[in-house]
């Protein structure tokens, strides 16, 4: 049928255009410059041989093992034809002619994608040619964005002087591009059944060693990262030029978040101890090593780890959606402001002077403040949790979210009492016995490293609070309302109390965040606990694996950690980190690293619908990428 | 599973343990290795060693997004000017000039963010920005502990400069300046006696808010209502309905312009606020606030801070600046000539004390960069002829009033007028 | 909420006593606040009657907008049980696709054109508006929430969030970050003065339109064959597949209804506040939800009902209660806490998140 193969061809280079579009609007060709054509055509490349492989694999009747993250059966996220059980049949009689088809193919979504392309640069041209601009509608059509599109100079645009060739080039360019990928896609295919058979015969032969080899270097490169990064700390070594310390942060990022992988790969016993002591001596020694900006994007990460933490009781132990959680970051934080910060608020030192307390600034240093701000946030919690007692799902998350709302708006319009939107500046830093910690160490911590080393510890104490909570009778209390709150009451649960801890002791983390948050950031504003807070705090734990730790920390590692990592394509940051967050959730739902009760929960039979393959799909990549683990540790569950 | 919990929370307490005990440890150890860098740092502290063949790096903290986006990217585009001018002109002793540009959104807790990133960069020499009084508010103190002076070209807050602040300086002016002489205008000029102060709850917009309600309180006039509003929200008709009920004869607004244009268009529907007077500030000198308003803006009063111009300089600089981004300055908004100003005025005095030492290294004093910026005394900028006090105040110029009359700003008092 | 009382133990049962004493409590000492309040200060200060007439008008137009988009809301989460966090972005598109047809009709002269021209223009601008809205709505639904469907219920939350970002800031990259200024024709500037009221022409078309749109769904949810599917599938999924009603079919269309809804939302919004930018969907949007929450989630004329209260008590409260402006979300979300509080599956409850939460 060949009508039908050329109608997929196109709709496939339809679907790339619509993507390459897209980028175009936004600006990425003028930010890329010269080169923004060839790249362009990859990704179109990419787009084709997705597409084209889909088609293969329902052409050689197996499915070709598509991996981790995969999308097959996937409603909605493949791209071209759904079903392709009738896929051409001609093709199957004719074997020899398949990698003509598939040329064929390719080059028709390649030609389709690189015409549209043609005609959008050249009406963009044309029209700026002509002083008719667009740039007032789409923002980043100017001449250095369409040019670097076409390969030319932004004044040959201007100008209206871009020669015909230049289109033809293009299109040729993506034809290319499609050719490319339909013999990438035709080579695997044809390699396909060998490789297979090769593949496991390498296995079968090498199978344990190899699994011992990938294990050690898994355990190992946390270590090797570690020590590289303190080796670029060393003065004198210079490696990336103006980006090394965005290189040096970004390898910081990755040695913590495999730091955890490592911990789990190691065998349970002795070795785990010993890795896991070690690496958290090298974890620990990183607020020395690393520099100011890197010491305060770690400290941020570490406080959001606090953060959901935190959440992680109330969401994941309780079942309670609580969408308002930055109400009590801002507590703790402003509870701190007021303690130690030079404004002081009429009401605030006309209450100290009733007590006999002269209201001198700072009224407490950081640690006196510590149990005040916990113990205001943990009222806050109890505050917030009567009202909402009765309340369930949806109607629990709005509620929340508007307490934090009322919380973020009074403090923005009780100018008298919090400064209002000037904010509380200059709040003084936690000291070390009364001494401020970079002269206790020699210069060696700085103000941010300080930070940073004391969101280490705090997170850490709160992960080991957390862990023996939710192994406790709380912990199962919690899990029980989760699952059902009437059976949990009927079998002697109180809810009430139950519900009130949760909310506490949630809070009273968040306090302890909030606090070290005002600290870290000197001047505290309103707009600092804005909903985007508890958004974040909620998606870092729902990517991470809710209910898990390690995943916590993982997914502040990726959600805080990596957009400071992008900070230079600044534009593109939030965009990058809304479509990651949506294919994120379609990937992996259960987070990267999900806790064994998430997972046996996504794996509840009965709270599956009609279409419940999907779900079981999911977790069957979940089991599959844990394989290696799962080898390493004879089959052992992973319950970190 | 709770055996690995065990474990896990076993690595847990061992990493606790190791923070209490084993602090000095490393402490005790990396001295021996790290010397020679505690000894470059001793000898860099304080002064900003620029290798030969590397650039003199100026920050730069724009509000590029956030409300003002606009006036954001103008100011941004006045500094690249300034140092492209530098530049040309050969930089300082073979030193070319660079801007580092980072976004302040207009907010502290951005301009905190971007302040702790200059402050973790040693190549940093001084600071143009932030844009907004809230954004330099974040800056203030992390650049005061770091020793990195800065020059904002347009955070007019009257606050941001003391003299407890030896980093802090600005061109721009400060709003205690504006809201008096806003005050002076509507009570004196337009012989107003019962005025409505509505202010969009940022920092700039609600200082000045209350720099003018004192003005006009002080000069008799009473003042009928003080409201918020917040940056952001679209419909004001509820606020002004209950401002209107008060009947008072103008409506000032200290913020933004989108915020303006629309209060303004708005009170054209508003019972009691049809023909009242509205003012606005500086904020709303742009396209955007007539653009915003459409026909309500006619007859609307905008003050604005303005340099004493001198022509051939300007012109020069509009030409330059067409010619790089296509369009004329005054369409993004004002402050660019500040911008560029404070660039200079940073390049001047980083040219008084830097030398070059024996290695063909620039070497730059903390120190006596911040004493230079002060003692800059008779630099000729944009805006005029700068000369910056004891406390940091730089800006040269006056507030200047317009009234808005065909679709334009026409200017009816103030500064340049007389 | 209901309990098998045979088995509830002392423990529960006390609690809940206690707490429902609590709430009862603590709902007369608010109530008397609110009337001393109101009594005392609210009318002391002498607002004449034609200010609180404006001030409800201004909000029923405000509650008309939020109905709008909170019927999305509510027609989605009646079936799917997912909050569509983007809802308030599908609003954005509409108001800023409007813009552009707007801009088109202007620089053709259609809006200064006979008044029939105008009103057929500003129809057809509308009518763009909304199959953009439906355009982002069903791609929503496609790519980012159907491959959820059988997800827990926080993942398609936090897919909505990202997709929500991400609509927001493409459209800042795409159509810049500065605002787009609705510039409306003369027909429509202006308004109705009456004594000393004054309505301005678009707060009565928005209050208008919302008002026959919102009866047009109802009548297609409860009249149709359609609207039978859409039901069918909101009370159990799986026994209206068996029953041969295509669930998928039903939920795009659902999507398509409520982004629909929502485009109308924006463009009109737009005419009316005259600025649209990237973010000017999220807190109508949030607050659109709220109102849905306000009248019992999942529940049409609750959710109706529901904006339009939301908006009348935010043009209303912070002048009845004699507090400044900017307070008017504070008391919409205590409003929301508060009816809440007394009634947890909101003004109207529903049977349908009981299953489910």
């Amino acid at each position: 049928m060949p009508v039908e193969s050329a109608t997929r061809a196109v709709r496939t280079g339809l679907v790339a255009f619509a993507f390459l579009a897209y980028l175009i609007f936004i600006g990425v060709p003028g930010k890329i410059g010269g080169s923004a054509l060839p790249v362009l055509a990859l990704i179109s490349a990419l787009f084709i041989w997705l597409a084209l492989r889909r088609e293969s694999a329902a052409l050689s009747g197996t499915a070709v093992d598509p991996g981790p993250g995969a999308y097959q059966k996937k409603p909605g996220w493949e791209i071209g034809p759904r079903d392709t059980s009738d896929a051409s049949p001609f093709v199957d009689h004719l074997p020899f002619s398949v990698v003509t088809g598939f040329v064929l193919k390719g080059v028709l979504a390649g030609c389709t994608t690189g015409l549209l392309i043609a005609v959008l640069s050249g009406v963009s041209a044309t029209a700026m040619g002509n002083g008719v601009s667009i740039q007032p509608v789409f923002d980043k059509i100017v001449p250095v964005n369409v040019a670097a599109l076409i390969g030319v100079s932004p004044g040959q645009i201007a100008q209206a002087e871009v020669p015909l060739l230049r289109f033809v080039l293009q299109v040729l360019f993506f034809a290319g591009a499609g050719l490319l990928a339909a013999l990438v896609a035709a080579a695997a295919r044809s390699s396909q059944s060998q490789a297979e058979q090769l593949a496991r015969l390498t296995t079968r032969l090498s199978g344990p060693t190899t699994v011992n080899v990938a294990r050690y270097a898994g355990v190992a490169l946390p270590f090797l990262l570690l020590a590289y990064i303190a080796w670029l700390g060393l003065p004198g070594v210079s490696v990336f030029g103006s980006n090394e310390g965005t290189i040096r942060l970004l390898i910081t990022l990755i040695a913590t978040g495999s730091g955890l992988f490592a911990l789990r790969l190691s065998l349970p016993g002795r070795e785990r101890t010993v890795v896991g002591v070690l690496l958290g001596l090298g974890v620990l020694a990183m607020p020395f090593i690393l520099d100011q900006f890197q010491n305060s994007v770690m400290g941020l990460v570490f406080i959001f780890v606090m953060m959901g933490l935190g959440l992680n009781i109330v969401v994941g132990y309780a079942g309670l959606l609580d969408l308002g959680y930055v109400a009590f970051f801002a507590i703790g934080a402003y509870t701190y402001a007021f303690l130690s910060a030079p404004f002081s608020s009429p009401y605030v030192s006309s209450l100290l002077l009733l007590l006999g307390v002269a209201p001198e600034s700072p009224l407490l240093g950081y640690w006196m403040a510590l149990p005040v701000a916990m113990l205001t946030a943990a009222a806050g919690g109890i505050l917030l949790g009567i009202p909402v007692l009765r309340m369930r799902g949806d109607y629990l998350a709005i509620v929340t979210l508007g307490f934090g709302e009322i919380i973020r708006l009074f403090m923005l319009n009780l100018g008298e009492l919090t400064n209002g939107p000037r904010g509380i500046l200059e709040i003084s830093q936690p000291a070390l016995f009364g001494l401020s910690p970079s002269s206790v160490t020699f210069g060696l911590l700085s103000s941010q490293g300080w930070i940073f080393l004391l969101a280490l510890v705090s997170s850490a104490l709160v992960a080991f609070v957390a862990i023996r909570l939710n192994d406790s009778r709380l912990g199962r209390a919690w899990f029980a309302m989760q699952e059902d709150e009437d059976v949990a009451e009927a079998t002697g649960v109180h809810l009430v109390r139950t519900k009130l801890l949760a909310f506490a002791i949630g809070a009273t983390f968040a306090g302890m965040a909030g606090q070290l948050y005002a600290a870290r950031q000197i001047n505290i504003f309103p707009e600092n606990f804005s909903l985007f807070v508890s958004i974040d705090a909620l998606a870092l734990i729902i990517v991470g694996g809710i209910g898990s730790p390690a995943g916590i920390v993982l997914g502040a590692l990726a959600l805080k950690g990596l957009p400071e990592v992008l900070r230079g394509v600044d534009e593109y940051r939030i965009v990058t980190f809304a479509a990651l967050l949506v294919i994120m959730m379609i990937v992996r739902p259960a987070g990267i690293l999900p806790s064994a009760r998430r997972r046996i929960q996504i794996n509840d039979p009965n709270e599956m619908g009609p279409d419940s393959k999907i779900v079981s799909d999911g977790e069957a990549e979940v089991v599959q990428t844990a394989g290696v683990a799962k080898n390493a540790a004879n089959g052992q569950e992973e319950a970190m | 599973m709770s055996k690995k919990l065990t474990i896990f929370s076993l690595f847990l307490v061992a990493a606790l343990m190791m923070a209490a005990c084993a602090a000095p440890q490393p402490a005790a150890q990396a001295p021996a290795e790290e010397a020679p860098m505690e000894e470059t740092a001793a000898d860099m502290s304080g002064k900003v060693v620029i290798a030969s063949g590397s650039m003199i790096r100026i920050g730069g903290s724009f509000a590029l997004t956030g409300p003002i986006p606009d006036p954001g990217l103008n100011i941004r585009h006045g500094a690249e000017l300034a140092i492209d001018d530098l530049n040309a002109m050969g930089g300082l002793e073979g030193f070319m000039f660079e801007l580092v540009a980072e976004d302040g959104a207009c907010d502290g807790t951005q301009g905190t963010n971007v302040g702790n990133k200059f402050a973790a960069d040693e190549t940093i020499v001084a600071v143009t920005g932030g844009t907004c009084s809230g954004e330099t508010f974040g800056l203030v103190p992390i650049l005061l502990e770091a020793r990195i002076p800065f020059v904002s070209p347009s955070a007019t807050n009257p606050d941001i400069t003391s003299a407890d602040c030896d980093v802090c300086n600005r061109v721009a002016l400060s709003d205690a300046l504006q809201g008096a002489t806003d005050a002076d205008f509507v009570v004196n000029d337009l012989g107003l006696t019962k005025v409505a102060v509505v202010h969009d709850n940022s920092d700039y917009g609600k200082g000045l808010a209350e720099i003018f309600q004192s003005g006009v309180m002080e000069l008799g006039a009473k003042v009928s209502s003080f409201e918020g509003v917040q940056v952001g929200d679209t419909d004001f008709r509820a606020m002004l309905a209950r401002v209107g009920a008060d009947g008072p004869q103008a409506v000032f607004f200290g913020g933004y312009s989108t915020e303006a244009g629309l209060i303004a268009q708005q009170m054209t529907e508003t019972p009691g606020l049809e023909d009242t007077a509205f003012m606005s500030v500086d904020g709303a000198y742009t396209q955007q606030y007539l653009e915003a308003a459409g026909d309500a803006s006619e007859g609307t009063y905008i003050s604005f801070v303005s340099g004493a111009d001198s022509e051939e300089m300007n012109e020069e600089f509009d030409a330059k600046y067409m010619e790089k981004y296509g369009v004329s300055p005054d369409d993004l908004g004002p402050f660019h000539s500040q911008s560029y100003d404070s660039v200079k005025l940073i390049a001047a005095a980083i040219a008084a004390v830097a030398s070059v030492d024996d290695n063909g290294n620039l070497v730059i004093d903390r120190e006596e960069l911040i004493s230079a910026i002060r003692s800059v005394d008779a630099f000729e900028g944009l805006t005029g002829t700068i000369k910056c006090d004891s406390i940091g105040e730089c800006g040269a110029g006056g507030v200047q009033i317009f009234q808005v009359s065909e679709g334009d700003f026409n200017q009816v008092s103030g500064f340049g007028m007389e | 909420m209901t309990s098998s009382p045979a088995t509830v133990q002392a423990a529960g049962t006390e609690g809940r006593t206690s707490l429902r004493q609590f709430t009862r409590v603590l709902g007369a000492v608010i109530l008397l606040f609110v009337i001393w309040r109101v009594t005392t200060v609210g009318l002391s200060e002498g607002y004449p009657a034609s200010f609180w007439i404006s001030q409800a008008l201004n909000g029923l137009v405000l509650g008309g907008v939020y109905a709008l988009v909170a019927l999305g809301y509510t027609l989605v989460y009646g079936i799917l049980f997912m909050i569509n966090f983007a809802h308030g972005e599908v609003m954005m598109i509409g108001g800023i696709t409007g813009y552009f047809a707007l801009q088109f009709a202007q620089a053709r002269g259609w809006m200064e054109g006979p008044w029939a021209v105008v009103v057929v223009a500003l129809l057809l601008i509308m009518f763009i508006g909304m199959a953009a809205s439906v355009l982002i709505g069903v791609t929503l639904e496609r790519l980012a929430y159907r491959p959820l469907r059988q997800a827990p219920r926080l993942v398609p939350l936090i897919s909505a969030i990202g997709a929500s970002l991400f609509l927001q800031y493409s459209v800042l990259l795409i159509f810049g970050v500065s605002p787009h200024s609705y510039r409306k024709p003369a027909l429509i500037s202006g308004g109705l003065r009456l004594g000393d009221v004054f309505i301005p022409y678009t707060g009565a078309i928005i209050f208008v339109t919302s008002i026959l749109l919102m009866l047009a769904l109802y009548f297609i949810i409860q009249r149709t064959k359609l609207g039978r599917a859409m039901r069918a599938v909101a009370e159990d999924r799986s026994t209206a597949s068996l029953m041969g009603v295509d669930v998928n079919a039903v939920i795009v269309v659902t999507f398509m209804l409520g982004s629909a809804l929502a485009g109308a939302a924006g463009v009109m919004l737009g005419f009316h506040n005259t600025v649209v930018k990237f973010n000017s969907g999220f807190l109508p949007g949030l607050k659109a939800f709220t109102a849905a929450v306000l009248g019992g989630i999942g529940n049409i004329p609750g959710a109706m009902f529901g904006a339009l209260l939301l908006g009348l008590i935010e043009a209303i409260g912070p002048s009845a209660l004699g507090i400044p402006t900017e307070y008017k979300d504070v008391i919409a979300f205590s409003l929301l806490v508060l009816i809440l509080i007394f009634r947890p599956t909101g003004l109207f409850g529903e049977v349908l998140s009981e299953k489910k939460a």
